[in-house]
């Protein structure tokens, strides 16, 4: 038999007073809730802040007229330097006698003719020599001779190959230099040198490396007479170098025939009063300006 | 008759259960709202404090212009422009470490509203809370790499202006050191397009959860 218990009247009553009491409690939040969206009663709510700056980028410092006026100022400093110096040159009756392609199996002899005069030089050198002939180099050093860079190749089809190709070649030159005598050389003679086919671009790749590009005010031409006619014209061309008030560079090679005949040249350096002098990184080279005569190997 | 009061009661308790997660994800929204509102009152100083570094840097640039239009004989005038320029540095400096601090400030402000948003029981409004915490933290760290190379720029000048009044000064390094301040100019204000677009996003997702938490109706 199914057992059935009922709640008593009390229960009932105390049931649904509990039951009414929640069942509002109920409604009444979620009335409170709908009455908040349903009004639009806005809870204030303030934004995070932006940023607002602004950056105007600053007009470029080399087209300012304080850049070209520095410019100007650093010009004129240089040419002032350069009178300076030609005038002390002037006054030393100061000579630079330099020698390229070197060092040659020759270079010792060479050497030692420049010592029996007191003689200085500088030497513009190819990597693949210096490599041959480091003890050589190390005796200039020693000696106090000026080293200079001649580049690998002396091929101008391939030093004149491209925009970069001096500045490389110079560059490996510079190490070996580096490697062999532990001298830093910024000096520069380009094979055949700097006219023609050392473009402007290879001049400002050249520079931008500090290169200093040095060609010369007298060619002895000595790679051509190789005899005692060279020593007579080199002495003519340096009077006339001298009367014109500038300094001679002399251009010569590290080779038997000029070696030959170098004592009279030296002779009459002695003779006359001259100065050797050594080429050095600090001094404003001599470059001949291009002046339109400058163009691509095979342009 | 049993069973149905038994069922009556078990309905009741379920009411009261919902209720009282209602409740609960109530106070964490008021929570939440309060700390976030704080936050952003905060952030007046770092928007104050920007108004006062964009007219010093505007004034900057007016130095450097009249700097770059003088002639190096007029060394005095130059030495004079050269002291305003670096004053102005030191100034716009002071200025930008007001405004991290300003920023900072009310960042600390919201750090505890990460710990409330993982506690919300309302899946949705969970999702907008850390989001709104998410994109709090990322406007936090774009400002943070904006300010570091703000500050590098700052010095980057001060090293322009150093050199310019030296004897020795190198014009080749001037020219590359005005390039490299006007690449980092580039690299702020993109960074300062994306700290604007991270910060439309906070405004909007925190309003978002605002309404979804039944705390506004409108944005």
């Amino acid at each position: 038999m199914k057992q059935h218990k009922h709640l008593n009247r009390k229960g009932k009553i105390t049931l649904s007073i509990i039951a009414v009491f929640i069942l509002s409690f109920f409604f009444l939040r979620l009335a409170s809730i709908d009455k908040t969206a349903a009004s639009g009663e806005k809870i204030e709510s303030v934004s995070a802040e932006q940023l607002s700056l602004s950056f105007e980028t600053k007009k470029a410092f080399s087209d300012s007229d304080l850049h070209q006026s520095f410019q100007e100022k650093e010009r004129q400093a240089k040419q002032k330097a350069q009178e300076k110096q030609r005038k002390a040159e002037q006054k030393d009756k100061a000579i630079y006698l330099t020698f390229d392609d070197g060092p040659s199996p020759e270079a010792g002899e060479l050497l030692d003719i420049l010592d029996q005069y007191n003689a200085k030089a500088t030497f513009f050198m190819l990597g693949p020599q210096i490599q041959s002939r480091p003890e050589i180099v190390e005796r200039m050093v020693n000696e106090g001779f000026g080293l200079g860079l001649h580049g690998i190749t002396h091929d101008k089809d391939q030093i004149y190959r491209s925009t970069e190709a001096p500045t490389e070649e110079m560059s490996d030159d510079q190490e070996i230099v580096q490697d062999v005598s532990g001298v830093y050389t910024e000096l520069v003679r380009l094979p055949y040198g700097s006219i023609p086919y050392l473009t402007e671009e290879m001049r400002g790749s050249l520079n931008q490396q500090n290169f200093k590009i040095w060609d010369w005010n007298v060619d002895s031409r000595d790679w051509e007479l190789k005899d005692q006619r060279f020593i007579d014209h080199t002495i003519q061309e340096i009077e006339n170098v001298k009367q014109a008030g500038e300094t001679p560079v002399v251009l010569l090679h590290d080779k038997p025939e000029t070696i030959r005949h170098l004592p009279k040249l030296l002779t009459y350096l002695q003779q006359e009063g001259y100065q050797t002098e050594t080429v050095t990184n600090k001094m404003a080279p001599l470059t001949f300006e291009c002046e339109g005569r400058c163009h691509p190997i095979n342009g | 008759m049993i069973k149905n009061w038994k069922l009556f009661i078990c309905l009741m308790m379920l009411f009261l259960i919902l209720l009282s997660g209602c409740h609960h994800d109530q106070k964490q929204a008021e929570n939440i709202y309060t700390d976030l509102e704080k936050a952003a009152d905060q952030e007046k100083v770092f928007a104050d404090k920007q108004q006062a570094l964009k007219e010093t840097g505007e004034e900057e640039q007016t130095i450097y212009q009249k700097i770059m239009d003088i002639d190096t004989d007029h060394v005095e005038q130059l030495k004079q422009h050269i002291g305003a320029a670096q004053k102005n540095n030191e100034q716009q400096k002071q200025l930008l470490e007001e405004i991290d601090a300003g920023l900072n400030d009310a960042y600390q402000l919201s750090l505890p509203t990460k710990k409330v948003a993982e506690e919300i029981r309302d899946t949705e409004q969970q999702k907008l809370a850390i989001e709104t915490v998410e994109l709090m933290d990322k406007r936090y760290e774009l400002f943070e790499s904006y300010y570091k190379d703000f500050e590098d720029s700052l010095k980057e000048s001060k090293e322009f202006y150093g050199q310019l009044q030296k004897e020795d000064r190198d014009t080749e390094a001037l020219d590359k050191q005005i390039k490299k301040i006007n690449k980092r100019y580039r690299k702020m204000e993109e960074q300062q397009d994306e700290f604007n677009r991270c910060t439309e996003q906070y405004n909007e997702t925190k309003s978002k959860y605002y309404q979804a938490a039944g705390l506004t109706k409108h944005t």
